[in-house]
């Protein structure tokens, strides 16, 4: 789905934090943008990507589960075509990783505030409609 | 042939050997047994030459020309194992006999032979000892650097949930003054949490780079001012921060940046300048800014900013200087800092 072609665009979470999710979730709704679900784990993001399809994620490069966020975001790319964009403590261990991807729609380092992430969600929702014009 | 050599051999104190005219072991002492551990009755010493058996050739067609003993040195490898035969050979028969050779390693190189050989097994054994000390250090800092790698994503985590709890805090009030107090403890979060990331990416345990501090921050007011607000930034050389100040440069730069941006752009698109160089025998960080300044209005006075501002002045033994020209320019000297602090480059003078 195009981002705003039937209404908000749709926002998929990968963070294993309940409080940063949060945080991600109110700034991207002040951004304008639905959130379609949060996961802590490769899996659920899977599921609730079967289920409504997003125009993007969150990833959380350190995931509970021993499953690097950038192995969730290549799966969720190839099978579902849903770009990434990613929330790390360490730039350095971003960069590499996001060459490998070709949807990579940036990052953001930890910590941040929640005006902080919304001027980026805008940012992102500008890429998406240029994209999909 | 063992029968009848067997008693010359045993009379014999040293390690010794017959062999025939191709280097072929006809018969050996149980002290040659242990000496030349693998080789037995039958084994050719030539095969067992590391020269290829040149050397020993020569030795046997000479001997069976004389009756004296000669001295000879034959290396040998048995089963990857070197060992030097030093001693002396003799021919054992004579007139038409098939002619037999003595070889006897001589007492005091056999001394020495042992002596080395003991001295390789223990040098070996200490070898030995210090691949696994070596290999226990390596999984001890392959640990700890993770031990650390955790407890630095831990702090930094930790910071974030502060700052998530203040925003959510914020989302929730009615009261705008309490939202904005809320985003500048979140700005100060951000700023403690850049000098931490600077601490723990330097190299170097006591200082970090002025400049690569500086940057890292302004990196991340560029994302919480927007694209309205351009951020320019110069640092002309190196000045490095001791660890115990980066903290409150930090906050210093956090405080008259965003002073500048509140009480200088008002919320306009605009530029921010900042500046880090040396003049005489001071540094000195400049940000201008196009507006009035803080210190102007009278609220500002006495702000909790302003006091922060000067409080870690005299924390850093930095003053804090305010210009009103055409703009506002807020200063922070640094007097005669050390030679460490200016690193092998320096700040180049303005």
């Amino acid at each position: 789905m195009r981002p705003n072609d039937f209404g908000k665009s749709k926002l998929l979470i990968v963070e294993d934090d309940f409080l940063i999710a949060h945080t991600i979730q109110m700034a991207a709704q002040k951004a304008g943008i639905e959130v379609i679900g949060k996961a802590t784990k490769m899996d659920e993001a899977l599921i609730l990507c079967r289920q409504i399809k997003p125009d993007f994620a969150t990833m959380d490069v350190k995931l509970k589960d021993d499953i690097s966020g950038f192995e969730v975001a290549r799966v969720l790319e190839e099978e579902y075509g849903v770009p990434s964009f990613f929330i790390s403590a360490f730039r350095n261990e971003l960069p590499p990783a996001c060459a490998e991807l070709e949807t990579c729609l940036g990052w953001i380092d930890k910590p941040f505030s929640a005006p902080q992430l919304k001027l980026r969600f805008e940012a992102i929702l500008t890429v998406l409609m240029q994209k999909s014009a | 042939m063992t029968q009848a050599t067997q008693p010359y051999l045993q009379l014999i104190g040293a390690p010794a050997l017959i062999i025939d005219r191709a280097g072929n072991i006809l018969d050996l002492n149980r002290q040659a047994r242990t000496l030349l551990s693998g080789i037995d009755i039958g084994i050719s010493l030539k095969r067992l030459s590391v020269d290829g058996a040149a050397t020993l050739s020569t030795l046997l067609e000479h001997s069976e020309q004389t009756t004296a003993s000669l001295p000879f040195q034959l290396e040998l490898e048995i089963n990857g194992k070197s060992f030097l035969l030093n001693g002396t050979c003799k021919c054992l028969t004579r007139d038409g006999e098939e002619p037999l050779f003595g070889l006897v390693q001589e007492a005091h190189s056999l001394g020495h032979f042992v002596a080395l050989n003991n001295k390789i097994e223990l040098l070996n054994s200490e070898i030995a000892m210090r691949k696994d000390v070596q290999a226990k250090l390596e999984q001890a800092l392959t640990k700890n650097q993770f031990l650390l790698s955790e407890l630095q994503h831990r702090v930094l985590n930790n910071i974030q949930i502060q700052i998530s709890l203040l925003d959510q805090q914020a989302l929730h009030a009615d009261d705008e003054r309490f939202k904005e107090l809320a985003n500048k403890a979140n700005q100060r979060l951000c700023a403690l949490s850049q000098s931490l990331k600077v601490m723990y990416n330097d190299e170097g345990l006591s200082h970090v780079s002025a400049a690569q501090l500086f940057a890292d921050i302004l990196g991340h007011l560029r994302n919480t001012f927007g694209d309205k607000t351009e951020i320019e930034f110069q640092a002309s050389g190196e000045w490095l921060i001791p660890n115990d100040f980066v903290n409150a440069y930090a906050l210093l730069l956090n405080e008259l940046m965003t002073n500048a941006f509140m009480h200088g752009l008002q919320g306009k698109p605009g530029k921010i300048v900042v500046d880090l160089f040396q003049k005489d025998h001071d540094i000195i960080l400049e940000v201008s800014d196009p507006g009035p300044g803080f210190g102007r209005r009278d609220h500002d006075k006495g702000s909790f900013g302003l006091n922060i501002i000067y409080g870690l002045c005299s924390q850093v033994g930095a003053r804090f200087e305010i210009d009103y020209n055409d703009g506002c320019i807020c200063r922070l000297i640094v007097s005669n800092p050390s030679k460490v602090d200016l690193g092998k480059v320096g700040m180049n003078a303005a």
